[in-house]
């Protein structure tokens, strides 16, 4: 029994119930001191990660032998990896709402370790009945960071927001348990699902390809089940906006490689291709409505499902660059995203204006507010050097190599990316400075403890990318290398 | 058998304590009793034993259901403490609530149609009462007016029914009815299968299934919160397990009823969850959803058949359903109660604000709709999970279909409570509670997460 | 030896990093020392590589230093490493010699600007990406300096970001750059794939031996990204919009260095262009075209910076035309005779600007001779050269491209003549109407002109005595010379010239090319001088401008197209997906899913009336059913 994984995932859960119980006043420092210990344990197990073993960390105990369950996590490459991102993110996320108060900060808090310990959950999985329990726990904390701290009408707009994820998820769920019923020995561990599922006939695999796909779909979201997604990041907290974009959105990814393509290949070789026209589509789709936003939130927000759009249709080619692709894009993307959601909030909590009519000059005034921004909207237009490029640079290729076309529109999104980035950025940033913003303040020392480190993370990544590549390489090589193995056992 | 000893016991002797006034005591010493009461059940083992020349059955999946009763009476009477409080009705109140539970006793354990329709008068009568218990309330008289009539109409059809098959099988006991079924198939009347429906039909009444829940939703609202909660949790057990045990009775003749109860159950699982969307009073909004849960215990009740041994019986997945659900409702109501003494209504507008007012409450009361709605990691989830697997396994992949629609549904109407309690810009003043009933919402907080944590205890394998 | 090489881009980006880092605190004469001293360096650095290649033997020539291993996955693998041989230390030698005195030049220009540190921490950073572009051995490091350039253009076009409309050429200059860069991306792509490596040397050897690729599908997608970055049709519209960035900037990055990027690639390139003739005709249309167009608009400016920088595009053209042609050598000897006499064009034009306090229109200056009569002489040896007058250098670097079209053929050559007398035409034209004549520019600005201070007048006479010798060391062998540069330049270019078949012409006709093209230039100076001086024919105000003048003034309109046929088109697409698809489609779909819940829920209500009897009944007829169905089996 190797606990190390159990402590990963449980650990801030726990500390969130201390802050729960005794309603401490002082919780932002205890979460940050928190996360900061779980970010060192997960770097300690990074070191301990053997690069070349496939999956590590295992902890196995049944739970409800009646149903099947059993709590059964474990961590490879892939998972690792994911599981960095959240805990390098969470850190920032906690110091990013030290600027703010909000009432009852042990309730922020401690919502916000409940969600990670969720995350993590989600990630280390290796039962598909617990991926699903961590998969709707992780959407109860957010449910509420939303509510409590919401803007305009959040009442609404998180219900609909809930219940769209919910119906999703509970297609999975129904998919889920159709394998589980065809186990032999009706088990959710996810070697006897994927062999549970390779072995159905074409047809039911088609049903589960779509019921997974959908609820994946749904949470990234991919076009057209985008539309709870801007509404919900705009009306978010800030703090809640990056979970959501940060890593949230990463748990739908992640289920595209591991719980849906080695699960249904039969499927997958049959409606792959559509999927990835359909993320396709949204990289445009989203692209050209990010162009004709006034709120800088949303604008941000309809960018995220492009780039989200770029990941699915490079992963979906289903070659290791392409995954690879995806997985170094996963994590730029989310540091890049954290980024620019605060920016935007700090702009927002200066001038209580997100408009891009409204803002402008702000450059005149905050010279190091300004170095950051650039550095990080040049990392998600993908300039060289930067976080950014690597992924859509893998990605574009792979999907390039998948179809000359496909990968020719996909590129699109280094224009299209480049002009509602630079626009949004002249309109708000440059130009005279008027009455909402003549008042601005450069950055606080709190605001430069996140930002800095995000920007040198965007640069670091950008210039030294193989550490990460590494890590996920032979996790990736592995689960292709399986994939390809049934589909010549099936000819 | 002892339990059921102590059990009237206990209704009697809360008669006579007015007469010897002990009525202080009165609370605690219905609790020891209940728990002796569960300790003896306990203690007589699983094994499924007849009494008096087959009067009563206590089968398996009865001795589960009395269990839960019991435990179920117990929580109820502890966070009943200020609705028994009053003097001059302490001790009758007491006495009722210790007959249904009685009656229930009787329903669920029934061997002979005699008993199930005396345990079935006992439950009611006593609920009449205590449904109008609120003299001075015109919606409690209303209510409780309401129950005996539609009650009285639903048990004659219940008679009727017994009678047809008596009719038919000559026989009033379980044991013959069945037998007869077995050996003598073909002579059996065509009038028999009407009796069998009229029977169901009478219990779809007492567990509020479409069409027969018209009364649930008036009398729920009308009747004072606490026994609300009553019926919503131990009554309803006893109604379902005796429904089930009536299935299970006219299996044979499952192509009778078979159809039949789907169509009660697509009509309980959609109707009661669209009417529920719209209700502004809490407490009917809860009714239509308890209503609503019938449909998922039916769900169940028809994919039994083909269970191939996923959960076997179903009854444990009927029972956990209960459990979790019970659970959930009581507290749930317990606190609409609460808010109601607080604030004089229900509507959820009463509801602002709750998580500022006493964030105990809200976070209980969260917790509970979750449940209900069926949200994991709680119990309310693995409820519902296990009856789709069922619905699944059975092949009634649209019938599961049209539950996730439903419990998709519920998750909007349950989540306007909760949306209203953390309403940020929420009035009024902050609501005491006693540390007994804090404790029981720790208790109740901890039963919705360890019957999940937990269920390998109560599904066994 | 390695470590020099490393340290020639790695010195002017810690020089940007020590400036950008300190920021405000350090003082203005600081922050340009640093910046043109790490410049300074790097200069000399490839100076000494220069010599150490010239004294090896041809062959070894060539070398590339691994640093490290940048990305590599799923077998694709680029390293950054950098690769230094003849035509890179030539690029190298222009980047850090033209740049290093723009850097001290601009000490002098940009003195007391409030971004002053900003300003020069950019230049840096610029130099730093260039040098990366043109010493990278693989296409992803080129591609970096490539992207990175862009980047730096966008920053200095927008320098001075308080004017919106600058932010907006800013804009405008790095997203059509972009959408270059994607066809360079996809281009590199491809040959990824189809090569099985983006390391020049190996690409090229197995180009070389004949590996079988969509050459033409690579090299126009390159090419692309080249039209994108050197400023050619369609994608050269940026280019004079960019003079809203100060002077220096023009005259480094839009006129010496980054526009020629496009020109290096395809040099860089040629073994691949070399199989694919298609590509190579369409250079040399695209070429051609854009020499002529943008000589043409450039005749009608009237802001001074607008001539030069259509003057550039124009240049290009002749260059890319060159390249076409497969003369590669003769385009990179262009573009190192067009860096001298083009910077030098710029800063003079920015040392006019700067007397006049920041005046740019030709039509308000007139009679500067005597006033700025250092910038005047340097400024005329810049015109002389560009107008192609021997000896200066411009004679050489043109003539060869001129004669390369002679011998390709009949067509080419009048169009590229034309294009060159055009040139002579509106250069002299701006000599003349800025220098000559009477003094229109406002009292007050003529009492403080003043010619500019040393540290920029300097850097105008070295790039002067450049652009008039420059060209010596080319000489071709019709003029008893013998291509120095080319020679030098050959184990480069030994693959393409191979395929590419040169007719080359016996010096007779290269005589009488020369000739021909030679009369014609001095007839036409005459002509101009007499118009604008002796006549004096000042241009009149915009308005009064009519017919075929206006169209060309208007830039024949090409802008507001673009603006009518793309920009336009893509706004209301956009719109229509927000407001048609995205509110009344699908978001509409989602919701009303839920609203037909709710819908529902309002007729359940009435099944809900109170009325006992109503219950009664619905149960009866409940009933009735169940024991109809119950019939039903």
């Amino acid at each position: 029994m190797n606990f190390t994984t159990l402590i990963l995932i449980f650990f801030p859960f726990l500390i969130a119930l201390v802050l729960f119980a005794f309603r401490l006043q002082q919780a932002k420092w205890i979460a940050l001191i928190t996360s900061l210990l779980e970010l060192a344990f997960s770097f300690y197990m990074l070191f301990q990660f053997n690069k070349n073993e496939s999956v590590q960390f295992v902890f196995n105990l049944p739970w409800i032998t009646s149903l099947g369950l059993s709590f059964s996590v474990g961590l490879d490459g892939i998972s690792l990896l994911l599981v960095l991102l959240t805990n390098v993110l969470v850190p920032f996320i906690i110091l990013s709402s030290f600027g703010k108060t909000y009432g009852t900060p042990f309730t922020f808090s401690g919502l916000i370790l409940t969600m990670q310990s969720a995350l993590i959950g989600v990630f280390a999985a290796r039962d598909g009945l617990l991926f699903y329990l961590f998969w709707e726990m992780a959407l109860i904390p957010i449910y509420f960071i939303c509510l409590i701290w919401g803007g305009e009408n959040r009442g609404r707009i998180t219900l609909k927001f809930f219940i769209y994820t919910l119906a999703g998820s509970l297609f999975m769920l129904i998919a889920l348990v159709y394998l589980y019923l065809h186990t032999p020995n009706k088990t959710f561990d996810i070697i006897a699902l994927y062999e549970a599922g390779r072995a159905l006939p074409i047809h039911d695999q088609n049903l589960i390809f779509w019921g997974l796909f959908v609820a994946f779909a749904i949470k990234m979201p991919v076009f057209p089940f985008h539309t709870w997604q801007p509404d919900t990041y705009t009306v978010a907290p800030a703090q809640g906006t990056m979970l959501l974009s940060g890593i949230m959105l990463k748990m739908g990814i992640y289920g595209l490689i591991r719980w849906l393509v080695p699960v249904v290949p039969l499927a997958f070789k049959e409606w792959g291709s559509t999927a990835i026209v359909l993320s396709v589509i949204g990289i445009i789709y989203a692209s050209a409505i990010a162009l004709v936003q006034k709120d800088y939130k949303r604008l941000i927000a309809y960018s995220s499902i492009a780039h989200v759009g770029l990941i699915a249709a490079g992963l979906l080619t289903w070659t290791t660059l392409g995954v690879q692709g995806a997985m170094i894009q996963m994590l730029s993307h989310g540091i890049i995203a954290v980024g620019l959601f605060f920016i935007v909030e700090i702009i927002f909590e200066r001038t209580k204006s997100r408009s891009l009519d409204e803002l402008g000059g702000i450059r005149n005034i905050a010279p190091s507010l300004t170095a950051v921004f650039i550095i990080i909207m040049l990392g998600s237009v993908a300039l060289p050097l930067t976080s950014g490029f690597v992924g859509e640079f893998l990605l574009i290729n792979s999907l390039f190599q998948y179809q000359y076309l496909i990968g020719g529109v996909a590129g699109l999104t280094i224009i299209l990316g480049a002009v509602y980035m630079l626009v949004a950025f002249q309109r708000a940033m440059s130009g005279e400075t008027n009455l909402i913003t003549s008042t601005f303040t450069d950055l606080t020392i709190s605001e430069k403890l996140v930002l800095f480190p995000i920007v040198i993370i965007i640069l670091l990544m950008g210039i030294f990318p193989n550490f990460i590549l590494d890590v996920s390489e032979p996790a990736v090589n592995n689960l292709i290398l399986q994939l390809n193995q049934t589909a010549a056992a099936i000819k | 058998m002892n339990a059921i000893y102590v059990i009237s016991g206990l209704g009697i002797l809360a008669l006579v304590a007015e007469v010897f006034s002990f009525q202080r005591l009165l609370n605690a010493l219905v609790l020891i009793g209940l728990v002796a009461a569960a300790f003896l059940l306990v203690k007589d083992g699983e094994t499924s034993t007849a009494y008096f020349n087959n009067m009563i059955i206590l089968s398996e999946a009865a001795r589960g259901a009395i269990l839960l009763m019991i435990i179920i009476t117990a929580l109820w009477v502890w966070m009943s403490t200020d609705y028994l409080a009053p003097e001059e009705t302490k001790t009758d109140r007491t006495s009722l609530i210790l007959f249904v539970l009685t009656g229930g006793v009787l329903m669920v354990s029934f061997g002979n149609m005699a008993m199930l329709f005396l345990g079935i008068e006992t439950l009611s009568l006593s609920l009449y009462t205590l449904a109008g218990s609120r003299k001075n309330s015109l919606s409690s008289t209303e209510a409780a007016f309401k129950y005996f009539l539609m009650g009285s109409f639903a048990t004659g059809f219940l008679l009727f029914g017994v009678a047809l098959v008596y009719g038919a099988t000559g026989a009033f006991d379980v044991q013959g009815i069945t037998n007869k079924l077995l050996n003598h198939a073909d002579t059996i009347p065509i009038f028999f299968h009407v009796g069998v429906i009229l029977i169901l039909v009478g219990l779809a009444f007492k567990i509020s299934a479409v069409p027969f829940h018209f009364w649930a939703p008036d009398v729920y609202e009308g009747a004072p919160t606490h026994i609300t909660a009553l019926m919503a949790t131990v009554v309803k057990i006893a109604g379902v397990i005796a429904f089930y045990q009536i299935l299970i009775m006219f299996y044979d003749v499952s192509s009778t009823w078979h159809l039949a109860l789907e169509t009660m159950t697509v009509l309980t699982l959609l109707i009661p969850n669209v009417a529920a969307v719209l209700q502004n009073s809490a407490k009917r909004m809860l009714a239509y959803s308890s209503v609503g849960h019938i449909g998922f215990v039916l769900l169940t009740m028809i994919s039994f058949n083909s269970n191939d041994g996923v959960y076997s019986p179903a009854s444990k997945v009927i029972f956990y359903y209960l459990a979790a659900y019970s659970v959930a409702s009581l507290a749930s109501f317990n606190i609409v109660a609460i808010v109601e003494k607080n604030t004089g209504h229900v509507s959820i507008a009463n509801f602002k604000g709750l998580f500022k007012r006493n964030p105990l409450l809200a976070v209980s009361l969260t917790i509970a709709l979750l449940s209900l709605a069926g949200i994991p990691p709680l119990a309310g989830f693995f409820g519902k999970y296990m009856v789709f697997v069922l619905a699944i396994l059975s092949g009634n992949i649209l019938l599961a279909l049209l539950g996730i629609v439903a419990s998709l549904i519920g998750v909007y109407y349950y989540f306007r409570i909760i949306g209203a309690m953390y309403f940020q810009e929420g009035h009024g003043e902050p609501i005491e509670i006693s540390l007994s009933i804090r404790v029981w919402m720790f208790v109740m907080i901890g039963l919705s997460f360890g019957l999940a944590i937990f269920a390998d205890f109560i599904l066994g394998r | 030896m390695k470590v020099i090489v490393v340290l020639i881009p790695l010195l002017p980006l810690l020089g940007f990093l020590a400036i950008s880092l300190i920021g405000k605190k350090m003082i203005a004469e600081a922050a340009s020392f640093i910046a043109s001293s790490t410049v300074f360096l790097s200069f000399s650095g490839s100076a000494f590589l220069l010599y150490k290649l010239i004294t090896v033997p041809v062959a070894e020539r060539s070398f590339s230093v691994d640093l490290f291993n940048w990305i590599s996955t799923a077998g694709f693998s680029a390293s950054m490493s950098f690769l230094v041989d003849p035509l890179s230390i030539i690029f190298m030698l222009i980047i850090t010699g033209v740049g290093y005195l723009i850097h001290v030049y601009s000490g002098g220009y940009m003195h007391g600007d409030p971004g002053f540190n900003r300003f020069m921490s950019y230049l840096n950073l610029f130099i730093f990406f260039m040098l990366l572009l043109v010493m990278g051995a693989n296409y992803l490091v080129m591609f970096v300096g490539w992207e990175g350039v862009g980047l730096c253009s966008y920053l200095l076009i927008g320098f001075w970001f308080k004017n919106q409309e600058y932010n907006s050429a800013a804009n405008k200059a790095f997203i059509m750059n972009r959408i270059g860069d994607l066809g360079m991306l996809l281009g590199i792509i491809l040959i990824a794939i189809q090569f099985g490596s983006i390391q020049y040397t190996e690409v090229f050897a197995k180009a070389g031996a004949g590996v079988a690729a969509s050459f033409t599908l690579i090299t126009v997608l390159l090419f692309v990204g080249a039209m994108g970055k050197s400023a050619q049709i369609p994608l050269y519209t940026w280019l004079p919009d960019a003079m809203a960035g100060p002077t220096p900037v023009s005259a480094l990055i839009h006129a010496a260095t980054m526009v020629t990027a496009g020109i290096y690639m395809v040099c860089r390139n040629n073994i691949l262009y070399a199989f694919s003739p298609e590509t190579l005709l369409v250079i040399k249309i695209v070429g051609i075209s854009t020499a002529l167009w943008a000589a043409l608009i450039a005749t009608a400016q009237h802001d001074i910076k607008k001539v030069l920088a259509y003057s550039t595009v124009s240049q290009l053209g002749l260059m890319f035309l060159s390249l076409g042609l497969g003369a590669f050598s003769s385009g990179i000897f262009h573009v190192m005779t067009h860096a001298f006499f083009k910077a030098l064009l710029f800063l003079g034009a920015g040392s006019v600007i700067h007397a006049l306090s920041g005046e740019q229109d030709i039509r308000n200056m007139g009679g500067l001779k005597k006033h700025l009569p250092l910038t005047f002489l340097t400024m005329a040896a810049a015109v002389l050269a560009i107008s192609g007058i021997p000896p200066f250098s411009g004679f050489f670097s043109k003539d060869e491209i001129l004669a390369a079209a002679f011998a390709d053929n009949r067509i080419l050559w009048p169009i590229a003549v034309v294009t060159s007398l055009l040139t002579v035409f509106y250069m002299f034209r701006m000599m003349y109407v800025a220098f000559y004549g009477k003094e229109r520019a406002s009292e007050e600005l003529m009492a403080k002109i003043h010619e500019s201070p040393n540290n920029m007048i300097i850097p105008l006479v070295i790039l002067a005595i450049l652009s008039t010798v420059g060209g010596l060391i080319c000489i071709p062998d019709s003029l008893g010379g013998h291509h120095m540069m080319a020679e030098f330049l050959y184990p480069v270019f030994a693959g393409s010239s191979t395929i590419i078949k040169h007719h080359h012409l016996n010096h007779t006709t290269d005589y009488e090319i020369m000739g021909v093209v030679f009369v014609m230039t001095v007839i036409l100076i005459w002509m101009a001088r007499n118009y604008y001086v002796t006549k004096y024919n000042i241009p009149k105000d915009d308005y009064e401008i009519k017919g075929f003048k206006r169209l060309v003034l208007r830039k024949f309109y090409v802008d507001e197209l673009y603006q009518f046929i793309i920009v336009k088109p893509l706004y209301s697409i956009s719109e229509m997906f927000h407001d048609v698809i995205e509110r009344m489609g699908i978001d509409r779909l989602i919701n009303e899913m839920g609203n037909s819940v709710i819908l529902g829920s309002r007729g359940a209500r009435h099944l809900q009336n109170g009325g006992i009897g109503y219950y009664i009944f619905a149960m009866v007829i409940g009933i009735i059913l169940l024991v109809a169905i119950g019939f039903l089996r």
